[in-house]
């Protein structure tokens, strides 16, 4: 049932905050519109939602901070450090901001400098840039929510789990443990394409998958060394996928992830 | 004497558009000095970091562009890697792409008008209070905005990053089924897709921000007004190629702007669903056709408030079209496996194709190990940019001229900028006009 909108329980609702650094905007478009959208916007205060709401403020105090988007200039630097500031919960939301996004794909190849001269050449722009970077690298992350985007039904779990007064726990499990209950057949054992679903976190139901199509990690690396060491995992190497090319297709989101060559290492034996 | 001191109109974040921008005005009594549209959003550099990568893993990359136009993006890439690997998609392949990019078309004109635009002309800040006082609008969003999404969902897999559409065709092909239940909904919401036009045809077009301007957009293949071509043309009477965008569309790099301007034979140019409605009107048919002929006074080519119309026709059209594509594909849907392809030698490929906001252009170029050596990405925003911060130099200096406010201009500013329904993560961007 949806409550009224009356000043008494405008002091009691969380407040939220969605904010956006630089990114696609497609977090907060799931966010703006996932199915029970009104009623999200009658249980929680919402004090800034720029994309959907004119009635927005950076500088007030919030209890939850949804921040999407990498740190990827200085005005974004300026901007996460005082979100965290004014709020007391801080949510990473999608891969930007949990791992860089794919705007860090060049990570370690490339140097800023670099990627600027293939885009703009000489001409120079007297706007300061800065390496794409996780928000985690500049200030304490205190949940992350992943995915590009995120599921609409985490989402929901996220908002919900705060909405009581509890908090969000982190899938350790890979992309494989739904498809098997989702009863697809195996792409990477059956017709030999390089899906990342062992390594890669679940909560998308392998969406990808279901389609026919290879995961391509979106939801970054497994937490907690959790991955299917023992079973898919060890079969890029059966296959003839090497660790430099699943390496770099799990860079495309999640290249500032630092469980990554650690994880790579044990699906592909390093360590024997 | 205070008519001479240079004062300014400064809005930090412009709230209901795709993206971080900001307006920077300055005058001098009515005289204004400088129009900016400061855009905050830091660069993504798609073109640099896609090459020395597979080109497979590149078009899974590029609808990560924008979330708004995912499919838009994700659709031309497609095309200009086709283009580069000289294969063709099949027949059914392109209606179905087409009936995932009216998907896109369709969510993503409905988030414009009824959450982002509709609530400066009803006199609210969000949808959300909107809904509040309007129960049917708010209801008819959400059904406008849940049927483009679920096209591109049944289609692409999701509707924000679409993995499904794949170079050659699809992992998985929509059952004639799927197609059935689709155009069911949608023959349902015809008289809905107007709902936006009704609401709008209230509020004419501010007189004080017209001002000449030039439109290109893509001439629809075939008879049906869409969104595939290959001939760009211009309100001037030109035409060009798509293949030859690279020459015609001009990139320059200025100095305080991470997006490059773009320039049409040295001119500002606009792109978008009123330049398709200028060009192509008569190409529309049926219901959308009539409702061009009855509300022509509001779709003033010289107007970018008309944006806000042109998508409310397109809205109706879309629907419709969308409709047709979906019947026919729940009867005529066969069983059919991707198109392969051979590397061979070096080449570029090209596509341009009319996004929601306007003309949308991709150049792939890829090795014979099907490595991608370039690519060159030009957004619509990034062309219609340098037009719109003209339209708000002559709206500020209209209204100062007539004593408006400072306050009623910012907000009347905020409104011009939404009309063109901005992409900014597409373009990031700051500019001088003087």
């Amino acid at each position: 049932m949806i409550k009224e909108d009356t000043r008494a329980d405008v002091r009691e609702r969380p407040r939220i905050g969605v904010y956006a650094l630089t990114s696609c905007y497609g977090c907060q478009l799931m966010m703006a519109t996932v199915s029970d959208i009104l009623e999200v916007a009658n249980v929680f205060d919402i004090r800034c939602f720029y994309m959907v709401s004119s009635a927005s403020t950076m500088d007030e105090e919030v209890d939850i901070a949804f921040v999407e988007g990498s740190v990827s200039t200085e005005k974004d630097l300026k901007e996460i450090l005082e979100i965290r500031k004014n709020c007391k919960t801080l949510v990473a939301m999608g891969a930007c901001a949990v791992h860089g996004g794919v705007q860090s794909w060049a990570e370690g190849n490339l140097s800023y400098d670099e990627i600027y001269e293939e885009v703009y050449g000489d001409d120079k722009i007297d706007m300061p840039g800065l390496q794409a970077a996780p928000i985690s690298q500049y200030v304490h992350v205190d949940y992350s929510l992943p995915g590009c985007p995120p599921e609409e039904d985490e989402i929901m779990y996220f908002l919900t789990t705060f909405l009581v007064g509890s908090f969000p726990e982190q899938k350790d499990y890979p992309v494989c443990a739904e498809c098997r209950t989702t009863g697809n057949p195996c792409i990477l054992i059956e017709s030999n394409v390089p899906c990342l679903g062992s390594v890669t976190t679940a909560g998308c139901g392998a969406r990808c998958i279901t389609f026919n199509v290879p995961c391509i990690g979106c939801r970054g690396p497994v937490p907690h060394n959790t991955a299917w060491f023992d079973a898919l995992a060890t079969v890029f190497k059966k296959r003839g996928f090497t660790e430099e090319f699943v390496r770099a297709r799990l860079k495309i989101f999640a290249a500032h992830n630092k469980n990554l060559d650690k994880m790579l290492k044990k699906a592909f034996g390093g360590d024997k | 004497m205070t008519d001479k001191i240079v004062q300014s109109i400064d809005i930090d974040h412009v709230a209901r558009i795709e993206g971080k921008a900001g307006i920077e005005v300055h005058f001098d009594g009515a005289d204004v000095k400088i129009a900016h549209v400061n855009i905050f959003e830091g660069p993504r550099f798609f073109e640099a970091i896609t090459v020395g990568r597979p080109v497979e893993e590149a078009v899974a990359v590029f609808p990560r562009v924008c979330s708004f136009c995912a499919a838009a993006h994700k659709i031309t890439a497609v095309l200009a890697a086709e283009n580069a690997l000289r294969i063709e998609p099949t027949e059914q392949t392109t209606k179905i792409r087409e009936l995932c990019y009216l998907g896109d078309h369709i969510e993503s004109h409905a988030l414009h008008l009824f959450f982002l635009a509709l609530p400066d002309f009803l006199g609210f800040p969000d949808a959300f209070s909107m809904g509040k006082v309007h129960k049917d609008l708010i209801k008819t969003a959400i059904a406008l905005k849940d049927i483009g999404a679920d096209i591109q969902t049944v289609i692409g897999s999701r509707y924000i990053h679409q993995e499904n559409v794949l170079i050659g065709g699809f992992g998985r092909l929509p059952s004639r089924r799927n197609m059935e239940g689709l155009a069911t909904r949608l023959k349902g919401l015809f008289n809905m897709a107007e709902d936006a036009l009704e609401v709008l045809v209230s509020f004419p077009n501010w007189s004080e921000v017209e001002g000449e301007r030039l439109h290109l957009a893509l001439r629809p293949v075939g008879e049906e007004y869409g969104v595939f071509g290959d001939t760009v043309e211009a309100t001037d009477g030109t035409k060009f190629k798509t293949h030859a965008y690279r020459m015609r569309i001009q990139e320059l790099v200025i100095p305080h702007s991470f997006a490059k301007h773009s320039r049409y034979q040295d001119r500002t140019f606009v792109t978008g669903a009123l330049s398709r409605v200028t060009l192509f009107g008569d190409l529309l048919s049926g219901r959308s056709k009539e409702l061009v002929e009855m509300y022509s006074d509001f779709l003033d080519p010289n107007n970018p408030l008309a944006n806000n119309f042109a998508q409310a026709v397109e809205l109706v059209h879309w629907i419709r079209r969308a409709h047709t594509i979906a019947f026919d594909l729940a009867k005529s849907m066969r069983d059919e496996s991707r198109v392969e392809y051979k590397l061979g030698k070096e080449q570029s490929g090209v596509a341009v194709t009319e996004a929601p906001r306007g003309m949308l252009a991709y150049t792939i170029r890829v090795d014979s190990k099907g490595v991608i050596t370039k690519s060159d990405i030009i957004t619509p925003t990034a062309m219609f940019l340098p037009v719109m911060e003209e339209d708000l130099k002559r709206l500020t200096a209209a209204l100062l001229n007539v004593g408006t406010e400072k306050e009623e201009i910012a907000q009347k500013l905020q409104t011009v900028v939404r009309s063109y329904d901005p992409c900014v993560s597409c373009s990031v961007h700051i500019t001088d006009v003087e």
